[in-house]
């Protein structure tokens, strides 16, 4: 079973590296993270819930 | 002449950066120097970052008005991210978790490791930087 849930986790990270790679050149309409990051960082909410979700991630991964 | 690459202000925080990733490389979770570490990097960049942005924008123009997503790449991303979060919330409410492994889990295998800890924390680190300047 674990193989198979790596083997999904592996596929959904390759999909976004894809969409990322196809989004940096802009194939059919296709937008970067980076892109669609500053887009809703333009409106105050958006800057909330992307700092406090990064202040989460450091707080989860390294401290607890 | 004196050739000036980068100002002082930038080296003292890249400085800074380096230094609590290597205190972090050796921290441990669940521990008071990993919390102190990890709470004195947040405020850390926030305040830096809102000092850097606030003299970024006084010599800055405006943005621009923002201008609307193209809707393949907005479904794409969208898509992307209801697939990622039912699939954690799935194995999250899995047992045994070696069998259904989260993205923490998984990333335990960097974390566990000195360099690769305080690799992952400066990435961290500079992910929180660009978005306290991102504009």
């Amino acid at each position: 079973m674990r193989t198979v849930t790596v083997a999904i986790w592996a596929v959904l990270a390759a999909a976004a590296l894809l969409l990322e790679a196809f989004g940096r050149r802009r194939i059919t309409g296709l937008v970067s993270a980076e892109e669609l990051i500053r887009y809703f960082m333009k409106a105050r909410v958006g800057r909330v819930i992307f700092v406090l979700g990064w202040m989460w991630l450091g707080w989860h991964l390294f401290a607890r | 002449m004196r050739l000036r690459l980068v100002s002082w202000p930038i080296l003292l925080v890249a400085g800074a950066g380096a230094a609590a990733s290597a205190v972090m490389s050796m921290a441990r979770p669940f521990t008071w120097t990993a919390d102190v570490t990890t709470a004195v990097a947040i405020a850390g960049v926030l305040l830096g970052g809102c000092l850097f942005a606030s003299r970024a924008n006084r010599t800055r123009h405006s943005a621009p008005l923002a201008h609307p997503l193209p809707r393949p790449g907005a479904v794409a991303w969208l898509l992307l991210v209801v697939a990622l979060t039912t699939f954690e919330l799935l194995n999250l409410f899995e047992a045994p978790r070696r069998q259904h492994p989260t993205i923490s889990s998984l990333l335990v295998l960097l974390t566990g490791h000195d360099v690769t800890r305080a690799l992952m924390f400066a990435a961290w680190l500079v992910a929180g930087w660009w978005l306290c300047r991102c504009r």
